[in-house]
């Protein structure tokens, strides 16, 4: 047997026999069930607050589901905590009466004692584990009969989950073990680790939730990051940076045992260069292995295409995915549906990053964000109701699109100031203060990782420094002006603007990369007329400047979106001729076509146009369309049985029916759900006594009467033309009166 | 059983903690094979640190130290095979029984169990076999500790002031089991203690360290040879003040060690009567003459340190 391990088996047996006599065991027992418990009876408490078995989901494991809310609770502190404590246990059965000259005075190297410490440490680490594992699958099958739970769940046990979170907590954990063990060893008293242990716990979980980075490198909130992450890697590795780094800690252990070894005469020891050499050289493995894991990693981009893939799992497969630009809404491909589920896209696309949303049929879709040389993969489950839909977005994009997912409410107190404005500060205090929160999100930018450890690339960050600078310059020029009623000369102002000048820098007028986004035309069409004096036409300003700018994709852009938005707030067709003259500047015919077609159905829409006939049956099959209620006026509530604000609005709209039925108006309740079986199942319990058609071509109505979003209410005059085409809500007060209007009624007193 | 090695042999050890500040200077002794030898010094003389060495807890500069024949440095650890070590306090496992210590030692030693039992005989602690090691009297624990060090039947035991904290009776037990194990097992004992007479009354050999460096090594024998040379010499008598000058004469060492006494050192008995003889014809009155075989003394003079030593 190797010198340095002399004695090595004889010691472990030594050590099994001192721990079956000790209370460590039991310890281990109770670390491992402690928090199974206390969970268990906080569902108790809760279960009376769950409403989230209202909400459809799809088929879901729920032992999975219950466990990996579990993690967090464990990984952050119950299981460091145990590990803190028998770790010091282990130490402490030699502290007592100094049985370390006893050990050390048999035939077995120090090597080994210490060795077999920590295999020991380890050993107890793992059946703290699992214990938590069964006794968690133990109180959550204890709690099935208790609880109302949501139908769509499964309940197999989901051992190889379990296992693999189990594993991969074990190896995060390793780390917080060697240097717990270290020090419980070298210090020979029992509270004194334990205390040290727990203070660095706390600070670290303090300072990790604040800055990601600490939380990913330091060895006592490790086990908690890995706990975020219980479905472990998005790429398929085994183990996430994080948790190699944990195992990195690992190379403490020569330092540490170098410690014990020579306890009582480091200076002297440093003649025996072999252990400490080896510590040495460890401890820059340590550093280096370090610095390689926390690299923000980078995925490799193709060559000028841009894939977007991916894998469709649902009962009734769709035929097709289509692919659309956005905001633009202009489909720029579509690709067919293997039969196992899989597509294949190829899209070009000449940004950095540009929005893109893939859909199949019309009710299932998904933004996502790609660049030119990105390769996204969709994992996309979809249920049995519209817009019920689960999808995982991996790829090279995939730090991207997590970045943008997570951030899109990130809390701002400076945005928090402008929505109660009793509070806003004077300006001196409020442009610092929203300075400092610019900086904080802009240094964010280089700090986010995702579970993988996958950054921003350098495009990206660029381009989101500019958003967030475009986010909190609308915020600084115009949104507390006006809030605070100043104009934009105020001296205090104008002083105050000095402060901001670094996120001034940082956006350009007309920046062709930023054309892609809303928030930067909204601003820049504040921002180009600013200075213009109150009372002129800002709009018309705007598009002088707009225009003298170079024709090309950036003008073209800006100019559409502009167009597009006047469109939808002219007022009759003469201003919307000249918002579709301007437009002929365009340069880009696809923009020029999609004006002239919102323009046409606006068109349509107008009051006195005739309402397009759409065909539709009725409950018993029978044939009908618009043309059966001429003679009447006809509300329409347009709704489908899955749109729960329909839910909402539809008994008011009855309401109303049963109000006016003695007047000559019809209500009709027309359903585009696309699920036949659905409506009939809503009829065969349905009271209402109103008109109930369920529509025969959905995309008919949708191009037709121009309808995107449910529910949509409009009222037809006896003739058949549109009274209006885009009433207000049932619950808006406008609703009635509009309708009374028509009916040539007095608004109601009181 | 091994060569005619010495069990331990040291040569020229020397240690210092901290540069020019040695603990132990130039200590050279040997320990014969089946001897129970005692390693005498007051406290902070260097035994402890010379246990320490003698048992790798710290560790040499240079080789100095053989144990039967071979250098310590290439026997450790496996040189606990064969030697058990007791090192100042128990050191027990208090939550284990008295047995199951003892199964742990087997196990770290790589012996049969079985031996477990019959070394709690050996102590005569068969009785309190099952009972948690916690629960021992002092005295328990320190025979459990000696079952503990003789398991594997080491060929030599190193103890360092094993009698520390016992009784009376419980020093004499242990001298008798230190003898037992010594004439019916053959094992060589080395002990280290500052309790004279503790080890006057069971060792074989003798070695006096001083301040770091060996004063005296020899036989029982040699060793009450050299400090019979020098018996001390009582006397009281009155008005020792007075007499005390008289006596100074020739014995310039002499000292008053209480109003009526008169202490110093004489060769042989008739030194003392002709010093008695001296007095009385002087005048003096004489109450008492004790002589003592002056090993205490003698001890004393070797250590430079005045009496603070129990009988």
């Amino acid at each position: 047997m190797n010198a340095l391990l002399y004695g090595f088996k004889n010691a472990w047996q030594a050590e099994k026999l001192k721990i079956k006599g000790s209370h460590i065991l039991l310890l281990t027992l109770v670390m491992g069930t402690v928090f199974p418990v206390l969970k268990t009876i906080a569902t108790f408490f809760e279960s009376s607050f769950n409403i989230g078995n209202a909400q459809d989901r799809l088929p879901f494991n729920f032992f999975e589901d219950e466990f990996n809310s579990s993690v967090p609770g464990f990984g952050f502190f119950f299981f460091p905590m145990a590990l803190i404590l028998l770790v010091a246990r282990v130490a402490a059965i030699e502290h007592k009466t100094d049985t370390w000259k006893l050990i050390e005075t048999q035939p077995v190297s120090r090597l080994s004692i210490w060795m077999v410490k920590w295999l020991m440490s380890c050993l107890l680490s793992a059946m703290v584990i699992l214990v938590y594992l069964v006794f968690t699958i133990l109180f959550t099958a204890l709690t099935i009969p208790l609880q109302e739970i949501h139908e769509a769940a499964t309940f197999g046990i989901p051992v190889k989950h379990l296992l693999m979170v189990g594993a991969r907590l074990w190896i995060a954990g390793l780390g917080l073990l060697t240097i717990q063990l270290g020090l419980s060893i070298i210090i020979r008293s029992t509270v004194w680790p334990i205390a040290i242990g727990v203070l660095a716990l706390i600070i670290t979980n303090i300072a990790g939730a604040s800055n990601e980075m600490i939380a990913s490198i330091w060895p006592y909130s490790i086990t908690g990051y890995t706990s975020r992450f219980p479905d472990g890697s998005e790429i398929g590795a085994f183990l996430l940076p994080s948790e190699w780094q944990g195992l990195l800690w690992v190379l403490l252990a020569p330092l540490a045992f170098a410690l014990y070894n020579y306890r009582g005469y480091l200076r002297q020891s440093f003649r025996f260069s072999k252990t400490w050499g080896v510590s040495i050289f460890s401890l820059v493995l340590l550093a280096i292995g370090s610095w390689w894991i926390q690299r923000p990693g980078n995925l490799d981009l193709l060559e000028n295409r841009t894939v977007i893939a991916g894998k469709i799992e649902a009962e009734k497969l769709p035929d097709s995915v289509e692919i659309y630009a956005m905001p633009l809404e202009f489909r720029i491909k579509t690709v067919a549906v293997q039969p196992d589920g899989s597509f294949h896209a190829e899209i070009p696309l000449t940004g950095s990053v540009e929005q893109v949303f893939v859909r199949t049929g019309f009710n299932f879709g998904i933004e996502v964000y790609a660049g030119r040389g990105d390769s996204l993969y969709l994992k996309w489950r979809q249920g049995t109701k519209p817009g019920l839909q689960n999808i995982k977005v991996m790829g090279t994009a995939i730090a991207t699109n997590q970045f943008i997912r997570n951030n899109r409410n990130s809390w701002s107190s400076v945005g928090y100031y402008l929505e109660n404005p009793q509070r806003l500060p004077a300006p001196p205090v409020f442009y610092k203060e929203l300075l400092e929160e610019w900086q904080g999100k802009v240094e964010y930018l280089g700090e986010f990782r995702t579970a993988d450890g996958f950054g921003l690339g350098s495009t990206m960050r660029t381009l989101q420094e500019k958003l967030i600078s475009v986010n909190y310059l609308q915020m600084a020029y115009f949104s507390y002006p006006e809030k605070r009623n100043l104009p934009l000369t105020d001296t205090a102002l104008i002083n105050a603007f000095t402060i901001i000048k670094p996120i001034l820098a940082k956006v350009s007028d007309f920046d062709s990369s930023l054309v892609g986004w809303p928030a930067y035309h909204e601003f820049l069409r504040k921002w180009v007329v600013k200075d213009l004096a109150a009372g002129l036409d800002k709009d018309s300003a705007y598009l002088a400047v707009l225009l003298t700018q170079a024709p090309g994709v950036t003008r073209d852009r800006l100019l559409y979106d502009l167009s597009v938005s006047q469109l939808n707030t002219a007022r009759d067709s003469t201003s919307r001729s000249t918002i579709l003259s301007n437009a002929s500047n365009l340069q880009d015919q696809r923009f020029l076509a999609s004006l002239q077609q919102k323009n046409g159905i606006l068109n349509r829409l107008r009051m006195g146009q005739p309402a397009p006939l759409f065909s539709a049956h009725t409950f018993d099959n029978e044939d009908v369309t618009l043309a059966n209620l001429k003679g009447n006026y006809v509300a329409i509530d347009v709704w489908a049985t899955w749109c729960g604000p329909c839910k909402t609005q539809s008994p008011l709209f009855e309401r109303l029916a049963g109000k006016y039925k003695d007047y000559p108006v019809k209500f009709l309740a027309l359903s585009v759900d696309e699920n036949r079986n659905a409506w009939n199942r809503h009829m065969a319990t349905n009271t209402s006594q109103i008109l109930q058609w369920h529509a025969y071509g959905l995309q008919e109505i949708r191009d037709l009467y121009g309808v995107e979003s449910i529910p949509r209410f409009m009222l037809i005059d006896p003739q058949g033309r549109f009274v209006n085409a885009q009433l207000p809500m049932p619950d808006d007060a406008n609703f009635e009166l509009l309708l009374r209007q028509a009916l040539g009624l007095k608004a109601e007193e009181g | 059983m091994t060569s005619n090695a010495s069990a331990i042999s040291i040569e020229n050890l020397t240690y210092s903690f901290r540069q020019g500040q040695p603990v132990l200077s130039n200590l050279s002794l040997q320990v014969p094979q089946g001897s129970i030898y005692g390693f005498l010094g007051p406290n902070g003389a260097g035994k402890t640190t010379t246990m320490r060495l003698l048992t790798g807890l710290l560790p040499q500069q240079g080789e100095h130290i053989r144990f039967f024949g071979q250098s310590l440095s290439t026997q450790l650890p496996a040189l606990f095979h064969k030697v058990g070590a007791l090192i100042e306090t128990p050191s027990i496992y208090l939550h284990l029984s008295g047995l199951d210590n003892l199964r742990v030692v087997a196990r770290l030693r790589g012996i049969s169990e079985k031996l477990a039992m019959p070394a709690l005989e050996w102590v005569r602690l068969e009785k309190a076999a099952h009972k948690k090691a916690g629960q021992y009297s002092l005295g328990m624990k320190q025979r459990l500790a000696i079952a503990m060090a003789l398991l594997s039947g080491p060929e030599l035991l190193m103890l360092d002031e094993p009698v520390n904290g016992l009784d009376p009776a419980g020093m004499v037990e242990m001298r008798e089991l230190m003898k037992e194990l010594n004439r019916e097992k053959g094992i060589t004992i080395f002990i280290s203690s500052h309790l004279l007479h503790e080890v006057e009354k069971m060792c074989s050999h003798i070695a006096i360290i001083h301040l770091g460096a060996l004063r005296f090594e020899g036989t029982m024998q040699q060793l009450g040879e050299q400090a019979a040379s020098e018996k001390s010499l009582t006397i009281t008598v009155d008005e020792a003040v007075q007499w005390l000058e008289k006596v100074r004469e020739n014995h310039p060492l002499a000292a008053l060690v209480q109003p009526d006494k008169i202490q110093l050192t004489v060769n042989s008995r008739d030194e003392a009567a002709a010093i008695n003889r001296q007095l009385v014809q002087a005048g003096a009155s004489v109450f008492e003459l004790r002589l003592q075989n002056g090993l205490e003394e003698w001890f004393m003079e070797l250590t430079g340190k005045q009496s603070n030593i129990t009988a």
